[in-house]
């Protein structure tokens, strides 16, 4: 009686599986796991990624940067502060109803209550719902970048999400790192629905026959996404055939992937600073001008970018990246060592003094080693640093609470504008307001509040380029931080996927729109 | 000491061990979680992890015990075939390093297990995905493979692909784990086999085969249970750095991350969890050796006043 059983459970389990050997399953490896189901848990790239896999947003970027009409087919703006929205008809969503303007509004509604996208939405006062398919979308004040806000607006089942949970808990309720409903239940109108989901291990998702766009030429019918943390492990998955996509993709690995007859290696600039933040309220030294500047000319950050990040990112004079509306092309990195050394004899402070550090270990690429180069590069202009280097999960309350004198901070803009970075890096703190909020270094300069601030009023888009330019400038004759490099992306992939093709300049890839050639 | 109170002070002692491990995952709790509510004392969380609740864990928001088992069966599993595989090579090749000690192909298993016990899990590991997954194409780089949920117990003993995956992590594992006792076997038969009764035997033309298997092999076996029983603690280690490097989903890997996101309860609930178990496997050991060799027993009449004092 032993092997006849055993028999039925491989045949029964052949039975199962059998449906993902002849679709096209896409097997992907990210080096996390996405936090939650719900689009408004966390503010996180991966969470963004898994949005847009089970939800729509009413408009998108299209790889090449332009907007595209998602679950809003056309809008226009009706004056400085309403933008009408005409949205697609007969989408529905995975619990098979119908989307309409009341889920926007309330969608909307439920954004400005989380903690971590409140802030993000603030400039919209609120919804004007028109009809079922019609909707309005109203700002406090004039606001310029409206539609970059309506790609963050995910559409999610307002019908599903009503009522309680087992734990007596509301349906709807946006909790950070808690056990919601909507955290691990997901109604939205998007291409893919959730079959199976173990967190940290496994999420398998399938394509819905219901979606609503019919002219994508995307052939992926199920998804299998595994949370690979250990990078080597992920590249060697690739290579051995185990996976189809990955990412990131470590600059050690790229050669190999690149060279490799069956493997693609796709690589872009990326948007993302990496940058110090020299905190004035812990020292009084830096609060002199002359001592940041000092530290930013001793810091070679074209060396970190060709040394520990191997080429693949750019060394940054400034928070906007290439190609946003900020950038100034003449704020080029600047080391220079004598005159650091100049600099720090000027402001009296010659024999140097410490300085505690702290970066995370597993948040940016080579961050631990980056820090570490910096503690060595600044002991030229004798400056001793103490650096203590931790896990994320630690390292953000630390951030928060202001503990070091240097803090590492990556920032990828969150709008894909200019201002976005100076919001929450560069302005004067303000806890109400919420600007400022990662401004570790406590610079508050009124000029640049009040250019930043003005910018966002401004709907001509050429002065409102010379105002973020400005706000730059000064940034940059402020040694307000420590610019390093914008991180470049990096993805690898099996031949037959052309990752390039449907992934945006945020890093999220369409993967409802990837087309696999057979081989 | 008889049998009922010699259990009785192991359970004394083992309850000892646990409560100073519980102090210890407190004070690991602090430092991962710095952000813990203050008033949570030492002395509750110890009542707490007495009644058998060891928290939730933060990332996964259920019970870290539920968390903790669910994992298991992958890590035990993976254990199973570790263990398998090192019995399945220890006894031959003891047996032969030990009949032709002076043979070159013996010196070269000594030589080569030389190199098993100075490699790093991590850099055997990645060398075996190399070159078995990555060059060769033969087994797969990570995961589990499908598994067949048989009740609570999801085993992927049970599928072609199950099999496949578990080859590498174990293989790994066991090349960690076979040096010692392959050394081990190869020094007791050696000494073994110089001894009186040995040579006796030999004298009075018992079939070598006889000699090897019943004297050589029974008499290695006493202290081989005691060095499985002390290396259970290596390979809880070793599992952790081949189930992060093979993607594997068992206890290990879920320790690993749970210091990765800062999930201070969870890491907490590992060590005391580890730690029982440990203190069972040991006291199985102990057990063990004492039912093959009474005269090891702490309860055996002989031993009470040196055990006793």
């Amino acid at each position: 009686m032993t092997k006849p059983w055993l028999h039925k459970f491989i045949v029964l389990w052949v039975c199962i599986l059998s449906p993902w050997a002849g679709a096209n399953t896409l097997r992907v490896a990210y080096d996390a796991d996405p936090v939650s189901l719900d689009p408004y848990e966390q503010l996180s790239g991966g969470s963004l990624q898994l949005a847009h896999l089970l939800y729509d947003p009413l408009i998108r970027w299209t790889t090449e940067q332009n907007f595209e009409g998602r679950l809003a087919i056309s809008w226009q703006r009706l004056d400085a502060r309403t933008v009408r929205f005409n949205l697609r008809q007969k989408v529905q969503f995975s619990s098979g109803n119908p989307m309409t303007a009341l889920d926007v509004k309330w969608s909307l509604q439920r954004a400005k209550a989380s903690p971590d996208f409140k802030g993000i939405f603030q400039p919209i006062s609120h919804a004007r719902v028109i009809d079922a398919y019609t909707l309005d979308l109203i700002t406090e004040q004039p606001y310029a970048l409206l539609e970059n806000l309506a790609t963050q607006l995910f559409v999610m089942d307002s019908l599903y999400y009503q009522g309680f949970d087992a734990h007596q808990k509301a349906k709807d309720a946006v909790e950070k790192h808690g056990n919601s409903y909507a955290s691990e239940h997901a109604s939205g109108s998007g291409p893919f629905s959730v079959t199976h989901r173990q967190q940290g291990t496994l999420l398998e998702l399938q394509r819905r026959s219901a979606y609503w766009d019919h002219a994508s030429n995307g052939n992926v019918e199920y998804i299998k996404l595994t949370p690979i943390h250990d990078s080597a492990t992920r590249s060697a998955a690739l290579l051995a055939g185990d996976l189809d996509l990955i990412a990131p993709v470590p600059p050690i690995d790229h050669y190999r992937i690149n060279k490799h007859p069956d493997m693609r290696l796709y690589t872009r600039t990326g948007a993302r600073l990496i940058s110090l933040q020299m905190n004035q309220q812990t020292r009084p030294e830096l609060r002199d001008v002359r001592v940041r500047q000092a530290i930013i000319h001793a810091i070679n950050n074209k060396g970190i970018a060709s040394k520990i990040m191997r080429g693949f990112a750019t060394p940054a004079g400034q928070q906007s990246p290439p190609g946003y509306v900020g950038h100034l092309p003449s704020l080029t990195p600047r080391y220079d060592l004598a005159l650091a050394q100049k600099l720090m004899q000027q402001a009296g402070y010659g024999n140097g003094f410490r300085l505690t550090m702290i970066a995370p270990n597993n948040r940016y690429v080579n961050d631990a080693k980056i820090a570490q180069a910096v503690v060595i590069m600044l002991a030229k202009i004798n400056i001793q640093v103490d650096l203590v280097t931790m896990t994320k999960a630690q390292y953000w309350l630390k951030y928060d609470q202001g503990r070091a004198d240097l803090m590492m901070l990556g920032w990828h803009s969150d709008t894909e504008d200019s201002a976005n970075f100076s919001e929450l890096l560069a302005m004067c703190r303000n806890p109400e307001s919420g600007y400022g909020r990662y401004n570790g270094g406590h610079y508050c300069n009124a000029e640049v509040d009040r250019l930043v601030s003005a910018s966002a009023k401004q709907t001509d888009a050429t002065k409102r380029a010379q105002m973020l330019q400005q706000v730059e400038q000064i940034l940059y004759q402020d040694a307000a931080f420590v610019p390093l490099h914008w991180q470049h992306l990096a993805w690898g992939s099996s031949k037959n996927i052309n990752i390039g093709k449907v992934l945006t300049v945020m890093n999220i890839p369409y993967l409802a729109d990837l087309v696999v050639s057979q081989p | 000491m008889s049998l009922g109170a010699s259990l009785l002070h192991r359970l004394a002692m083992s309850g000892l061990i646990l409560l100073l491990v519980a102090m210890l995952s407190y004070w690991v709790l602090g430092l991962i979680s710095p952000n813990q509510p203050s008033e949570f004392g030492l002395a509750q969380y110890l009542l707490q992890v007495s009644s058998g609740n060891l928290g939730q864990s933060q990332f996964y928001h259920r019970p870290n015990l539920q968390v903790i088992l669910q994992a298991l069966p992958a890590t035990f599993e993976l254990a199973l075939i570790t263990c398998a595989l090192v019995i399945a090579a220890v006894l031959p090749l003891g047996l032969y390093t030990a009949i032709a000690p002076q043979h070159k192909l013996a010196r070269s298993i000594m030589a080569v297990s030389l190199l098993g016990i100075s490699l790093p899990v991590f850099l055997t590991g990645s060398l075996m995905v190399y070159f078995f997954a990555v060059e060769l194409n033969w087994l797969p780089t990570f995961g589990r493979g499908e598994t067949v949920a048989i009740g609570p117990w999801q085993s992927g003993l049970l599928s072609v692909s199950g099999w496949q995956h578990i080859m590498l992590p174990a293989i790994t594992l066991s090349l960690a784990l076979l040096p010692l006792f392959l050394r081990l076997l190869r020094a007791e038969l050696l000494q073994v086999m110089h001894s009186n009764p040995v040579r006796l035997a030999q004298a009075m033309g018992v079939s070598p085969w006889r000699i090897w298997l019943s004297y050589g092999l029974r008499n290695a076996t006493l202290p081989m249970i005691t060095m499985a029983g002390l290396q259970f603690g290596t390979l809880v280690a070793y599992t952790i750095v081949a189930e992060s490097l093979f993607q594997w989903p068992g206890a290990g890997s879920l320790f690993m991350q749970a210091i990765n996101r800062g999930d201070g309860p969870l890491v907490a609930a590992y060590l005391i969890i580890v730690a029982a178990i440990f203190l069972l496997i040991s006291a199985f050991t102990d057990l063990a050796c004492g039912l093959l060799n009474p005269h090891l027993a702490p309860w055996h009449a002989s031993n009470g006043n040196t055990h006793g004092s």
